[in-house]
């Protein structure tokens, strides 16, 4: 049902989302003096430095501190939590969180619908996607083609990097083809790397290792990893800080929780970019939450966006907003949600379809005897090994980008928590000055390693709607149909050998060991593992160069509605071996350049 | 040590299960949120006991760690009633959190509606013993500064439970 027009104003475009994407295109639509409403589900709590605090104090009271531990749920715009994830019965979902889950493996990823959106808890890692990520189907008959080359996305890299500030140094950089343009700087200095990164680099400098299925050894390769956190300046560049004070949070002070939450917003997130915009043209409306996309069935036009809206001062009804031009960017999952239950992009029967995440397969290991490395200090990871994200194997199975964890064993067996009530839940309890020496040798000599396998797109893997499955306030439930192919699963036993490897040179006792009680167990060849999510959930609106195999064009915008345009990760056609942010915000930058066009026509 | 002030048998206690000093317990600030949390989860009587059996363990004027220890382990944490209190004290301290006590004790000494697993309160997390005992800082707060995490981690050479105490030099006779 179509609500009533809100305010009888015309936008020049009416963007659904508050998250990275959605400031990015009201940034640069504003400042080009187009008038910009945008619709956020979630609330703006995240804005005050009052509200923000808040958010922190709800992190610290948490027992389990997942991602969204510091974001409340609202009942009114729910969000998905890793503390869902259950085992899937055969036939039988899992739907006790905000996902209904139908398998056969449970989606692992989460979100925030909020202000600023998942920003608030992404790790803030900006790497950019090798060239080769750009067409994997000529490249090595796997996954799909983008429309456009790594070349053509360049310029939009480094708007993206300024945008969000990244630290980085390009020759730590330029590896797998990667390029930068003449005389480019990040805008800071490298993010420091940790005593860790240091320890495994020096003793495994030259080191090869054998990877199966591959006739010659591979070198391990280090480097910094490129982080939306604050350093050192470089010439010309003012570091932003926290949005409620911008005094706090010049630069990064090693509070090691960026995951899940910042306390000095030295971590890049959207609020940053939302604070910038030209006021006078951009209004941002929280608590309204998009139920439909209305379509003129004649021209397949775009004609509003109804939205309900919640709490106090709400509307009784439901409104719709207008504009000359619409952007969905409103998480992969959300986005794809709304183009279902409108009915929108039919033509491909992709939409929903494709959705990916890195396959997180971690290892952990403790570092020789009287070698602390010092867990639990500094941002999560500071360096990758880089060595696997492209080369001939990922004809047969997954890439995989190798970040080293900084924060001990805390993702695999949550330490450190876990070590303690080991040592005082035994018969006779480990006490007094005994427990804490026992504590420090162990804990301070954890380690991981994140092997992060990509997704190749599989039209199975896929979001839909079912009107049995809505939330309290009559929206769909987001419903998942998931699992893991031979590609994925192949390339698991790869990370475990290269991972003993590793382990084993430098004289660490591998402790990984998966339980096959875990929900998220999986199997291949009889050999056990589990995964976890990494949080980049892309595909399910995926970009393409015909309109019967792709939602949208080149140019972001819906084959099948003129003025119809999509944002976010859900926009690649596939994942590649880096964290998808940076990629998502240089397609938005490109995106709103398309939009002003248009506008300007 | 015989104190009959059940808060100083509470730290005696606290103090030899942690591994930290009194002092060190009382700088966090929250033996208080502890000790009321404890109370508010177990009966008067079974605190009582708990108290009663700590005092007779530190008898004695200036008693040997290990031996005070020998006496804690049989008769706390040989006592079916009061050694998952103690778990729950070293938790309390360490993790800033309350855990469930197991089953058979619920069934036989009683269970409170707030005898759940909860984390005492943010300023709690904050202090937990378990971060400074890594090495490390509380994950979120204490921030130990841009850089610092490329640093060598703390203690490579003198861990603090191998620093002995600070000897007074005797002073020497005037001449």
């Amino acid at each position: 049902m179509e609500g009533k027009n809100d305010s009888g104003k015309t936008y020049d475009v009416v963007i659904v989302g508050a998250g990275i994407a959605g400031a990015i295109l009201a940034k640069v639509l504003g400042n080009a003096k187009k008038h910009v409403l945008i619709l956020e589900a979630g609330r703006s709590t995240s804005f005050t430095v009052e509200g923000y605090r808040s958010f922190l104090e709800t992190f610290y009271r948490a027992s389990a501190k997942v991602p969204n531990s510091p974001y409340p749920n609202d009942p009114s715009a729910p969000q998905p939590d890793v503390l869902n994830i259950g085992r899937i019965e055969p036939g039988v979902p899992s739907a006790s969180g905000y996902f209904v889950q139908r398998g056969p493996l449970p989606f692992a990823s989460d979100y925030a619908r909020t202000r600023g959106g998942t920003t608030l808890h992404w790790l803030g890692t900006c790497l950019r996607m090798t060239p080769n990520d750009f067409h994997m189907k000529s490249r090595y008959g796997q996954g799909e083609n983008w429309p456009i080359t790594y070349d053509e996305l360049r310029p939009y890299y480094e708007q993206a990097e300024l945008e969000i500030g990244v630290s980085a140094d390009v020759d730590d950089q330029r590896f797998h083809g990667i390029t930068f343009g003449k005389n480019y700087h990040y805008p800071m200095r490298r993010i420091p790397q940790s005593y860790l990164d240091h320890y495994l680099a020096s003793r495994l400098e030259d080191f090869a290792v054998n990877m199966p299925g591959q006739a010659e050894r591979i070198k391990l390769h280090f480097s910094s990893i490129p982080q939306g956190r604050n350093s050192i300046p470089n010439a010309g560049y003012r570091p932003v800080g926290h949005t409620g004070d911008n005094n706090i949070g010049q630069r990064c002070e090693g509070n090691s929780s960026c995951v899940p939450i910042c306390p000095v917003q030295a971590k890049y997130n959207a609020l940053k970019t939302l604070k910038k915009v030209d006021p006078d043209y951009v209004e941002i409306r929280s608590q309204a939450v998009a139920s439909k996309i209305e379509i003129d069935p004649d021209s397949g036009r775009v004609t509003g966006i109804t939205y309900n809206t919640y709490g106090a001062g709400a509307a009784p009804g439901p409104l719709t907003a207008r504009g000359k031009i619409y952007v969905i960017a409103a998480h992969s999952i959300e986005t794809a949600k709304l183009l279902l239950a409108s009915q929108a992009c039919r033509t491909s029967g992709e939409v929903g379809r494709n959705l990916m995440d890195h396959i997180e397969i971690i290892v952990w290991a403790l570092a020789p005897e009287g070698d602390p490395i010092g867990a639990f200090r500094g941002p999560g990871a500071t360096t990758n090994i880089n060595s696997f994200r492209d080369g001939a194997f990922r004809a047969r199975h997954s890439g995989f980008n190798v970040p080293i964890g900084n924060w001990g064993w805390s993702w695999s067996c949550f330490s450190p928590g876990s070590d303690l009530m080991d040592f005082i839940g035994r018969s006779q309890p480990v006490l007094g000055r005994d427990l804490r020496r026992r504590l420090y040798d162990r804990v301070s000599r954890q380690m991981e390693l994140w092997f992060e396998l990509e997704q190749n797109p599989c039209a199975t893997n896929r979001v839909t709607i079912d009107p049995e499955y809505r939330d309290s306030m009559g929206n769909f439930r987001p419903v998942i149909h998931y699992g893991l192919s031979d590609y994925v699963r192949k390339a698991m036993p790869v990370a475990r050998r290269i991972s003993e490897q590793i382990f084993r040179r430098i004289g660490a006792k591998d402790y990984t060991h998966y339980n096959s009680t875990d929900p998220c167990y999986v199997t291949y060849r009889n050999q056990g593992f589990f995964y976890r999510g990494a949080g980049h959930v892309v595909g399910t609106h995926r970009m393409g160069s015909n309109r019967f195999e792709s939602v949208v064009n080149d140019k972001q915008r819906t084959w099948d509605h003129d003025n119809l345009y999509l944002a976010g990760c859900g926009n690649m056609p596939t994942l590649g071996t880096s964290n998808p942010t940076l990629t998502m915000a240089a397609l938005t930058f490109w995106a709103g350049e398309n939009i002003l066009k248009e506008l300007n026509r | 040590m015989a104190d009959s002030n059940p808060m100083e048998a509470f730290l005696s206690l606290s103090a030899l299960l942690t591994g930290y000093t009194k002092t060190d317990l009382l700088a966090t600030g929250l033996a208080g949120q502890y000790y009321d949390k404890l109370s508010s989860i177990v009966d008067e009587d079974i605190c009582g006991a708990l108290w009663t059996a700590t005092r007779e363990a530190m008898k004695g004027l200036g008693i040997r760690p290990k031996v005070a220890e020998r006496r804690i382990r049989k008769l706390v944490l040989s006592n079916a009633m009061l050694a998952p209190l103690a778990i729950n004290i070293i938790a309390m301290w360490y993790l800033s959190s309350w855990s469930q006590l197991p089953q058979a004790w619920r069934s036989l000494y009683g269970a409170k509606a707030n005898d759940v697993d909860h984390v005492i309160s943010a300023e709690a997390y904050q202090e937990g013993l378990v971060w400074q005992a890594i090495g490390a800082h509380p994950q979120g707060a204490k921030q130990q500064g841009y850089g610092a995490w490329g640093l060598p981690p703390p203690w490579k050479l003198s861990p603090p439970w191998k620093r002995k105490k600070p000897r007074l030099k005797r002073r020497r006779r005037a001449a």
